[in-house]
């Protein structure tokens, strides 16, 4: 019964993602011409009728009827939708060594380039610099997108633009996203940034497509942050940040598997092991947010503590 | 220009990054302090373990010069090892420029089977320049998955395929994973060859099967031996599909049903209300034209 009732689902959306390919791919023009439909499934012989479409970028153009060809299950792809469902079968899942970390921002640097972030500007990982208490000892944290499993930012978008998908990712569509901002408002985390301003080399990327997974070209009025590389875990590699780390800060796997691989020493190894054998944590855990972002507390530091030549932070950035 | 100038930066720095590795001072009481262990082998694997963990991520593997930060000197170079053991104790405990110290989080023993380790290397090398070629690929391997003990019993045999008798060669197992292989153990073989590992808590794949290699962890002195299989260990498993689930941060179609509940009863409740008020007007407009006529 409950099969039967998903397949329905799935036939629901596809024939909505039908409805839209037609919409789209066809222009007003070509609609009018009823008999031009059948053209869509099978190429005819050459003839002289033309019709209009519209193209991905939302141009309007004019074609040979004979040179139509539907591309089905491509529509998705094609029109920038992405991958919502995520990798079958994985659950991706981050482990921060606070204790090996030196300020070194070699992740930030990555990802920034990546995801065509404003340098010194937008961030998706912010280095935080952290101090309990005036007799506790400073510490750099990276801090993230957390990928929560419960997360509070999907809840508030009142129109689907950002999702949580079954590999746990939370990404955002930015050709859905209004701009509302809610999810800012609803992140704990503070991990979501907005583009005020036209992105960077906005000219230059003007032309390009739009990768869900990657979150570029970025586009002005709308929100952005990290997407455990999405793009990047399809292909087997290891997200941008944890594979440019010096300092094997970050370990990167999936939770079904049980294992983790450090970015820097590509050495994998049981993940319940290195969580329980270092008291790795959660940050906030008392929101109920579930994240997918574990922390190692910084115990048997490599590094020591400095911050524009200071041992310690100012009294009152404790 | 600019380019050249640029270059002439980097020789520089990469001037300063060569001397800076001869310029490490080393108090002569130091140099003279001698290991407090004797090297055995269980101080030289320990070494061997505390190097993979603390040392390998920027000195590389010793011997191979693959050290992956550049101004990190390879341990297992014949220059290096000229050091004394004093010296080399003392690196490990002060630390400098790149390299930090090592005081805090490694404890004295632990230095010194480090240093045990690297001492081993030189040995090894005089083993290696000596020993007999013919060791080379002269070993075959083989296993199997034993269910009712969970284990995997690796058979380690010569090339006339009988068992390798000289105990102590030791088999690494490694599990395919989606971004490495991952150890989950290293045993060595006994006299008849064998090698067992008993597998505790591997997660498996859809199917209940594993991609299982293992090696013979040795290379200098039995060569590349390798073997990849993979093997049924367990049920098939259900990973749960988060996006099946009914919860808040879901799409439409998955709301929770004590919300749609809710939102049906009070929407209904609303328009039942709405209808009541009107029919109730209705009410008194016909009341109201009784009594008038």
């Amino acid at each position: 019964m409950k099969k039967d009732k998903k397949e329905k689902k799935a036939n629901k959306s596809t024939s909505r993602r039908d409805f839209l390919k037609l919409g789209l791919t066809l222009g007003t023009g070509t609609v009018i011409g009823g008999g031009l439909l059948s053209s869509l499934t099978d190429a005819k012989a050459e003839t002289n009728e033309t019709s209009k479409v519209m193209t991905t970028k939302g141009e309007v153009m004019e074609v040979n009827t004979s040179h139509l060809k539907a591309l089905g299950d491509k529509t998705d792809e094609m029109l920038g939708g992405g991958d919502r469902d995520g990798i079958k079968g994985r659950k991706w899942t981050m482990v921060i060594d606070l204790a090996k970390c030196r300020n070194a921002k070699r992740c930030v640097g990555a990802c920034s380039t990546a995801h065509q972030l404003k340098p010194s500007e937008q961030y998706h990982i912010n280095i935080l610099r952290m101090q309990d208490e005036k007799n506790t000892a400073p510490y750099f944290m990276p801090k993230l997108c957390q990928h929560c499993d419960n997360p509070p930012c999907t809840k508030v978008c009142p129109v689907d633009a950002t999702f949580k998908r079954g590999d746990g990712i939370v990404l955002i569509d930015n050709e859905r996203c209004i701009g509302c901002r809610f999810c800012i408002a609803a992140c704990p985390y503070s991990a979501r940034i907005f583009n005020w301003s036209e992105p960077i080399n906005a000219e230059k990327f003007a032309d390009k497509e739009y990768n869900i997974e990657l979150n570029v070209p970025q586009k002005r009025g709308t929100v952005s942050k990290c997407l455990f590389s999405a793009d990047r875990l399809k292909e087997g590699k290891l997200p941008y940040c944890v594979e440019a780390c010096p300092n094997s800060v970050f370990w990167f796997g999936d939770l079904n598997e049980d294992a983790v691989t450090n970015g820097s020493s590509k050495e994998t190894v049981k993940f319940s092991d290195l969580i329980r054998d270092n008291a790795g944590y959660t940050i906030l855990p008392e929101l109920g947010t579930k994240p997918s972002v574990y922390y190692l507390p910084p115990k048997n530091r490599l590094f020591p503590f400095e911050y524009q030549g200071k041992k310690t932070l100012d009294d009152d950035k404790h | 220009m600019k380019y050249n100038k640029i270059t002439l930066l980097l020789f520089g720095f990469l001037f300063i990054a060569y001397t800076s590795q001869a310029q490490w001072k080393i108090p002569e009481k130091a140099k003279k302090s001698k290991n407090p262990h004797e090297s055995s082998d269980t101080h030289i694997s320990s070494g061997k373990k505390i190097y993979a963990s603390n040392c390998k991520s920027c000195h590389g593997d010793p011997g191979k010069a693959n050290a992956l930060l550049p101004t990190a000197t390879d341990v297992g170079s014949a220059d290096y090892l000229k050091m004394k053991d004093g010296s080399i104790y003392y690196q490990i405990t002060e630390g400098m420029g790149a390299m930090p110290s090592f005081k805090k989080s490694l404890s004295d023993e632990e230095r010194w089977s480090l240093v045990s380790y690297i001492r081993s290397l030189a040995n090894k090398e005089a083993v290696e320049e000596g020993g007999d070629e013919n060791m080379l690929d002269k070993l075959s391997l083989k296993f199997e998955f034993d269910k009712a003990s969970n284990s995997v019993k690796a058979s380690v045999t010569d090339k006339s395929g009988s068992p390798y008798s000289k105990a102590g060669v030791p088999v690494a197992f490694l599990v395919k994973r989606y971004f490495g292989q991952m150890k989950i153990g290293e045993i060595e073989t006994n006299e008849s060859g064998l090698a067992t590992l008993k597998l505790v808590d591997i997660k498996t794949d859809e199917k209940g099967n594993i991609e299982l290699s293992i090696k013979i962890n040795d290379r200098d002195k039995y060569g590349d031996v390798k073997l990849t299989q993979e093997i049924t260990i367990g049920e098939h498993r259900h990973f749960k599909n988060i996006l099946e689930e009914r919860a808040l941060w879901g799409s439409r179609a998955n709301i929770p049903w004590w919300m749609l509940f809710l939102y049906v009863g009070i929407t209904g409740g609303v328009w039942v209300a709405i209808v009541y008020v009107i029919l109730q007007i209705k009410k008194v407009k016909k009341l109201g034209t009784q009594i008038n006529t």
